[in-house]
Formats: C-alpha cells, structure tokens, sequence
C-alpha cells in the first residue's frame, strides 16, 4: 500500500509549487494511473515515492514504512521502476540486465538463474533464445517486455511505472497493455503508472487520478470518472466521447441476452468489448448482433438498449 | 637515399637502437602518467559537474600552446634532459585523454543511467557498473589519438636535450644531410602509423559488442 500525506513539492522557493498538499491513497494490489497535463505535477508525485525528488513537505509511506526515513538506495531496490525508453543496459545481456537488482540484493547465482528464466516466461519470452542476447537484437515491444521483467525480479511489492508504453507503436501498444494487465492478474503489485494516454489509464487503472497544477482533481474508477466527471476541466479532459470510451470498460458478456436473435445482421465476440459492439452495430445498421463464443456457435445476442443502460 | 639512411643504420646500431629505446620510453612514460592524471579526473568531474567548465577549459587552453614552446617553457623550469620532455609531452596527451573520457562519460546512455539510480544503484556502482563499461570505447580512442601525438611529438624533443629519434632529423637538418634526416623520420612516421593502425584494430575487437548498441 501507498500512502501520500500533505506532500508538497516546490521546485523553487516562492513558485508555485510543482505538487500542491497531496494526498493519495493506493490500496494494495491495485493500480492507479496518474494523468493529466504536461506539467500538472504527475511524474513529480510518483518519483517521490522512490525519491528520485525529495518532496519538500509531507510524508510519504510504502507499506507502513515511512520513505522520508528510509537509505534512498536501499529503498530503491524494494521498488520496481520502469521508463519510457526502458534503459536497458546495452553492454549487458537480457540475463544480466533482468539479474540487476538480484545482484544488488546479493542473492546467489542459482536462485538468479531460475528467477531470470521465470521472468521471461512470465513476459511471454523465450528464455533459451533471449538470455544470451544484447538489448539492440532486440525489438522495441521485447525490449519494454524485458524492462518489466527486470523491474519485477527481486519481486517488490510496488512497482513505478513512466509512461511504459509511450515509445511503442499503436498496435503494439494495445496488445503489450492487455499483456501487462495479465500479468498482473498474476502477480499482486500495488502499481503507480503515469502516462497522459487516457485509453491506457482506463485500460490498466483500477483507479484514475486525474491532476492539474499539482492537485488531483478526480480521483475514482474509470467507470466513474467517465461517467461523473468532477469538474468541467475533467469533463473536457476525458473528452466529448466519454460516454463511448467508457463502453469499452465492459465486456459484451456483461450486457448480453440469452436466446440467439431472430435475423441478427452481424456477430461479436462474448470476449469484445461493449465500444467495439456498438461500433459493429453502427456499422452494420442493426439494434441486435448475435453473440458468439470462441468457436463460432451463438450463445446469446446484444440489443443497442441493453448497451445504452450499461 | 632511402637505402643510404638504411646503410647508415645498419653501421650504427647501437646509436639507432638506443635512440629508439629514448623516443620509445619517453612516449610511454609520459602516456602512463597522462592516463594516471586524465582518467581519474573525467571521472572526478562527471560526479561534480559544476568543476568540469573550468578543468575543461584550462586544459583546452593548454591544447592551443605549440608542442615546441612547451618545450622550451620547460627548460628553464626543469632544466635539460629526458624529464622535461616527459613533462611536455604528458601536457600534449592530457587533452585528448581528458576530452574524450569526459565527454564519454557524461553522454553515456541517460535512460540507463536513470534506470540504474531507479533500480537501487548507488552513485559509485552507476560509475563502475554503467559509466565506466559504457564510455570505455570513447576513453580508448581518446588514448589513441594521443598515443600517436606523442609518439610524434617527441620528435622536438632534442631540442631541450631529450635524445629520441628526433636527434637524427637535429643532426640531419644541421648536416644538411637529408638521409641522416630519413634515419629518424621515417621510423617515426612508421611508429605513429602502425600504432595508429594496431591500436584501432584493438579498439573494434576490444568494443565489437557495446560500440554498435
């Protein structure tokens, strides 16, 4: 768990300050993304969680520990990081990279060896190919992958993460995000993710803060957010098609109906998302699709009303 | 006049070689002690940017001073002999040693070195474990660059007394004896471009992996 207290930071004394008597809550196990504006104190906030910038007032606590206390570099090593452009090392192989901060921690060979084999697989990674490899063999996506499994090897309860995906293609983006939420599905971390991408905060963030000139403004579930945005600058924020990204918080499954339909014009898949339905209705100019399961047989159908009152 | 100066070295052996042992060992102790001072201060001034602009331009500025007035600036302050030229000749390699280390240094890879102050890296391990291995390629070419200075530079050295190779081409040019001259420019000239040569091919087996990152 994370808490931040009345933190302050001011850069400069007498500006403005860059994060504004903050307080936030993370509880364990859950991922908030941090978004707003360039400048609105984001990436400030969660660097102060692993003083990489010292706040000027407040305190923060990591687990019932408080940071403000704690030796910076051993701190560091109990909390997973990762960047925008990964920084990987490159005169070290994917082995030795994702061994870091085992190696800091002093743990002993054979133990590094299965974790790091263990990682790969848990990035979708084949060991035998990768370990001996230099990070420029290796492609972009491969090389965030790898970062997310060196910030995972010494298994920290909290993992910081900097616009993870910002230096990725679209397509691949999108696919790396649904990937990362697997994982972790998998294994409980409580994640800060900053990132000015709004399709990415809903996608990943159990919970949204939304910050603007060092204070959180909006601090809920997408769900939430999109629905009952707290202000007008949120609304505006999140945009005049809300209503539509919000659709894509909910499965077809959550909104479907039994019984196949009499003269569906088109089908979806019970695993797509209800913005991706609507799309295909729009489409297809129907107020029913039929819904079908992996393996093409129809287990139900999807009105246009049943999607409206999601 | 070619096979002349090589007639001529063969009747003076022990002349040719013990100029060759002088040139060889004045080059060589002056690098050590160029690397010994220059290495440890790109290092010193990375950690503690706000002292590199001075240390950088004094040693720039010790760059523009032509070798030969070096030379002679020595003399009075160290008299004649083999030392004052060793210190002339460390002044001529400290810039590029200096530069290139500094430089490469301070221009390693940022996300990495941020990634290693995120991950628990204390401010010595990020030098040792990713500055170092990093700016090792550019640290090397600095030091080739001024091998070869030296080793041609220490040509002017019999001007202040400090024997070397450079003594033949003083004696050829008083002479007016052009293959006496040849005796030491050639050797010279064959010293600087074959070090140049073995040095860059150290430099690609030494770097292969970490140069194309």
């Amino acid at each position: 768990m994370i808490r931040m207290e009345n933190v302050t930071k001011r850069y400069d004394a007498g500006a403005a300050p860059s994060v504004d008597n903050l307080t936030l809550e993370v509880p364990e196990g859950s991922t908030v993304a941090l978004i707003g504006p360039s400048g609105c104190g984001k990436t400030t906030t969660m660097r102060m969680i692993n003083r990489l910038i010292e706040p000027t007032e407040g305190r923060i606590f990591v687990n019932g520990e408080d940071v403000t206390k704690a030796d910076p570099v051993q701190l560091r090593r109990h909390i997973g990081y990762v960047i925008q452009n990964v920084g990987l090392f490159p005169h070290m192989t994917i082995a030795e990279n994702i061994a870091a901060v085992p190696n800091l921690l002093g743990w002993d060979q054979p133990k590094i060896v299965k974790r790091t084999e263990e990682l790969l697989g848990l990035v979708g990674l084949d060991p035998q190919e990768m370990l001996k490899r230099y990070p420029r063999q290796l492609s972009g996506g491969q090389r965030q992958r790898i970062g997310v499994a060196r910030a995972l090897a010494a298994d920290p309860a909290v993992l910081l993460m900097d616009e993870p995906f910002g230096a990725i293609d679209p397509i691949a983006r999108a696919r790396l995000q649904d990937e990362f939420k697997q994982i972790l599905k998998r294994v409980r971390k409580t994640v800060v993710l900053v990132t000015h991408d709004l399709d990415e905060a809903i996608r990943l963030g159990d919970r949204i803060a939304i910050m603007r000139a060092g204070k959180i403004v909006q601090y809920d579930t997408p769900d939430a957010v999109l629905s009952n945005p707290a202000d007008e600058f949120v609304a505006n924020f999140v945009g005049i098609d809300r209503a539509i990204k919000r659709l894509s918080l909910f499965s077809v499954a959550d909104a479907m109906l039994a019984g196949a339909p009499s003269s569906p014009a088109a089908s979806v898949a019970a695993s797509a998302n209800l913005r991706e339905a609507l799309s295909l209705m729009v489409a297809a100019n129907s107020d029913v699709l039929a819904v079908v399961d992996t393996g093409g047989i129809v287990t139900g159908h999807l009105t246009r009303n049943a999607i409206f009152a999601i | 006049m070619l096979s002349k100066a090589f007639f001529w070295v063969v009747d003076h052996q022990t002349e040719f070689f013990r100029a060759l042992g002088q040139h060889l060992l004045m080059s060589g102790v002056s690098m050590a002690i160029a690397l010994a001072i220059a290495l440890p201060l790109a290092v010193l001034i990375v950690n503690y940017g706000r002292f590199a602009f001075g240390v950088i331009n004094t040693i720039n500025g010790l760059r523009t001073i032509p070798s030969l007035a070096i030379l002679a600036i020595m003399m009075p302050l160290l008299g004649i002999g083999i030392m004052p030229s060793i210190v002339a000749l460390t002044v001529l390699a400290l810039p590029p040693i200096l530069l290139n280390a500094y430089v490469g240094l301070r221009d390693v890879d940022a996300d990495a070195v941020e990634a290693a102050i995120g991950m628990g890296m204390s401010r010595s391990q990020v030098l040792r474990k990713i500055r170092i291995p990093l700016a090792a390629p550019a640290m090397f070419a600095g030091a080739r660059t001024a091998a070869v200075q030296v080793l041609a530079g220490a040509t002017l050295a019999p001007f202040i007394g400090g024997g070397g190779l450079g003594d033949f081409i003083a004696t050829g040019i008083g002479m007016m004896d052009t293959s006496r001259l040849l005796v030491g420019a050639v050797p010279i000239a064959i010293l600087a471009l074959s070090t140049e040569l073995i040095l860059g091919r150290v430099e690609k087996h030494l770097f292969a992996e970490s140069t194309t990152a």
